[in-house]
């Protein structure tokens, strides 16, 4: 082996070393992010049965925020009008208006006021896909509702509410150019009234379409209220953190 | 072997690297354990009628009136409303077998569980009371049944006689407040009733309301009559006719029945049209050959030429606000669609389009002009004033003759079959759906949709 080469080997080496040196130091830093287990996805016919963790639950004063918001935006109580006179209607049916009695849609479901009955083995085969375990198999908490059980859910509401959003005389006008945004946060056992839906906004609104825009508000209402598209059912763990609080955005045309 | 080590700053780099990365994962894993709202996007949507119950309407006190009873007039008002919003196309009434008795307390107050399990997404409830003035009262009321909330109200006084433009009004009122458009039942259409053979054809001028009711002949059929045309003030009606053999325009009062001729000059007039503030009619005059657009007062006078080229200008239609006037001029050859001021200045052509365009008519909101398209067969079409954004709306053998609605929304025009049979009204949406046979007792032509009545 010739001197030069000699040099130019150690140099390799000198240098082979330093640069390991300086990619170690780099890297140390890296061992402090935690690191993420990886987790197997399997299914369950226990969802919810141990969530009992209430670390998000639905607080009251929101409920009767948006509700006073909701308040906000309603028309004047209707009066009999002035001409006709015409007999004042009785309290009873009145106070009903607010709070009404339960509709069709709760009845259709009533077993869904149990949350025991809600783990009934026919919920299995509709919760598929729904609710992640850990590598031990048991039941997720509601304080982790995956990633995935957040996207499933979404899929599961918007799939049910979308049959519901009817454009009707809105629909081939320049009202589709209107994004409406809700929020809707559904009672646990999956009711869903007026009060618990709150309008976020709607985007798009221009000068040609500004008169429709109460409409499409109410065409993206009617789509949630809608007894013949109530919510889907859905596992009771992944309520808190999950479905008790859900954004839609009700796009009546995929806009370019 | 020689080679280079790279600069300090690609470690930098590289570090910078490593560290973004370790922040990616720091932000999945947050979005693993997110709170706050689930949040999706619902896509799409559809199209169908909105169900919507009308239940017959309750009377504090049945009375008798030269309309009818009060408990029979509020069953038919009912009719009415549910008839106009049928028809629209854009709600679909509750069967009547389906429909609860309504009593005055629930009228302000409406059971909607009730109405929730018949399916309906909206109630039009009200009542009908004879008042002690001689007149009805209809009380009306909207509600939405699946958020359990009012959504307006209003009453209305009539003469007994005119308990069905209260019904109209009602059914108005739903209309705009479901729909976010204009109101239009409460409104009449005049137009060319044809009957007899296509070579001995009668034709005489008549009206009706927008549903086919109280229709009447204004004229008696001696002479033809053509392009009858409502003022925007609804007191009046233009026209041409053959009077005498002398096609001139002609004015029709319809309070007084009387009729006057608009311009006393030895040509042929036609193609009437009113300025929107109902002072002026554009028309055309053929002179030595030459057909120009001319403007005159209703009052008659001196008219003033608007056009001067060389061909047929014609079926002058004004917008809104009166300062441009749509046109048809086959100057080019063939008939197309121009635009010029109100004073004539600054005329340029918007029709490209291959084939022919004819009988514009501007859109009482200014935004669009309807026209007939003459090319293998004729068809109602839109476009805008500017010529862009055509798009074509029926599809038949021969469409013609648009007529827009007072809320722009809707267009009515005639339809001819092949042979000799007599041509109908009828109706579309402004985006092509729901194309709708009117009823009329004979044949029919020619639509011009009156303002709404006052």
């Amino acid at each position: 082996m010739e001197r030069a080469e000699r040099i130019s080997l150690g140099v390799a080496v000198i240098g082979h070393v330093g640069l390991f040196a300086i990619l170690s130091y780099t890297l140390i830093p890296r061992d402090n992010v935690p690191r993420r287990e990886a987790v197997a996805v399997t299914l369950s016919d226990d969802i919810g049965e141990f969530a009992t963790a209430m670390d998000r639950p639905a607080p009251a004063s929101e409920e009767r925020a948006a509700e006073d918001d909701l308040d906000a935006m309603q028309p004047p109580e209707i009066e009999p009008l002035p001409q006709p006179r015409v007999t004042p209607t009785p309290a009873p049916q009145r106070t009903t208006e607010r709070r009404p009695e339960p509709t069709p849609r709760r009845e259709a479901r009533p077993e869904r006021r149990e949350p025991a009955q809600r783990r009934a083995s026919r919920i299995s085969g509709i919760t598929e896909g729904i609710g992640s375990t850990n590598d031990t198999g048991t039941s997720a908490s509601q304080a982790t509702v995956s990633a995935s059980d957040r996207s499933n859910l979404i899929s599961r509401i918007v799939n049910a509410v979308r049959p519901c959003y009817n454009l009707g005389s809105l629909s081939g006008t320049a009202a589709e150019d209107i994004v409406v945004r809700l929020r809707i946060q559904p009672s646990r056992d999956g009711s869903l009234r007026r009060n618990q839906v709150t309008v976020m906004g709607a985007r798009g609104v221009s000068g040609s379409n500004r008169e429709y825009q109460r409409q499409m508000v109410e065409a993206a209402q009617s789509a949630v209220l809608n007894p013949r598209c109530p919510m889907p059912l859905l596992p009771d763990a992944l309520y808190d953190n999950g479905w008790s609080d859900v954004v839609l955005n009700f796009i009546p045309a995929q806009l370019t | 072997m020689a080679f280079r080590i790279p600069p300090l700053s690609a470690f930098r780099g590289l570090a910078l690297g490593f560290c973004l990365a370790a922040l990616g994962s720091a932000a999945v894993a947050q979005d693993e354990g997110a709170s706050g709202p689930i949040e999706g996007d619902v896509v799409g949507g559809i199209s169908n009628p909105t169900s919507i119950a009308v239940p017959d309407m309750p009377t504090p006190r049945s009375v008798g009136t030269p309309a009818g009873g009060t408990e029979d007039l509020g069953r038919q008002v009912a009719r009415v409303i549910e008839e106009d919003l049928r028809n629209s196309g854009f709600f679909n009434p509750v069967a009547r077998q389906f429909l609860r008795d309504v009593d005055m307390p629930q009228v302000t107050a409406p059971e909607y569980p009730a109405w929730n399990q018949v399916g309906a997404q909206n109630l039009v409830q009200g009542y009908v009371q004879a008042g002690s003035n001689g007149r009805l009262t209809v009380g009306c009321y909207l509600y939405d049944v699946f958020s359990q909330a009012p959504l307006e109200r209003a009453g209305y006084e009539v003469d007994y006689a005119d308990w069905r433009r209260a019904a109209h009004r009602c059914a108005d009122m739903v209309y705009a407040r479901l729909t976010g458009e204009g109101a239009y039942f409460d409104s009449r259409i005049v137009y060319v009733a044809e009957s007899g053979p296509k070579d001995n054809r009668v034709r005489r001028i008549a009206v009706m309301d927008t549903d086919g009711a109280n229709h009447r002949f204004l004229t008696n059929g001696q002479s033809i009559v053509l392009t009858p045309r409502y003022a925007p003030d609804g007191r009046t009606i233009v026209y041409m006719s053959y009077l005498n053999d002398e096609p001139r325009v002609y004015i029709y009062d319809v309070n007084s029945g009387r009729q006057r001729l608009l311009v006393d000059a030895p040509y042929m007039t036609f193609a009437p049209r009113y300025s929107p503030d109902s002072r002026y009619v554009v028309f055309s005059m053929a002179v030595n050959g030459n057909s120009d657009i001319y403007r005159v007062s209703v009052s008659g006078g001196r008219p003033e030429r608007l056009t001067n080229t060389p061909g047929i200008d014609t079926s002058g239609s004004y917008s809104p606000d009166g300062r441009r006037i749509v046109f048809e001029s086959d100057r080019s050859g063939g008939q197309q669609l121009y635009v010029m001021n109100a004073d004539g200045s600054n005329q340029r052509r918007i029709s490209f389009g291959g084939g022919r365009y004819a009988t514009p008519e501007w859109s009482p909101r200014g935004n669009l002009v309807a026209f007939t398209r003459l090319g293998g067969g004729f068809r109602i079409g839109v476009m805008r004033p500017d010529g862009s954004g055509e798009r074509i709306l029926t599809n038949s053998w021969q469409d013609e003759g648009p007529s827009w609605a007072p809320n722009g929304r809707v267009i009515h025009f005639f339809r001819t079959p092949r042979g000799n049979s007599l041509p109908s009204l009828w109706s579309v949406d402004v985006t092509g759906r729901m194309v709708r046979r009117l009823p009329t007792p004979v044949g029919a032509s020619d639509p011009s949709w009156s303002p709404l009545l006052e």
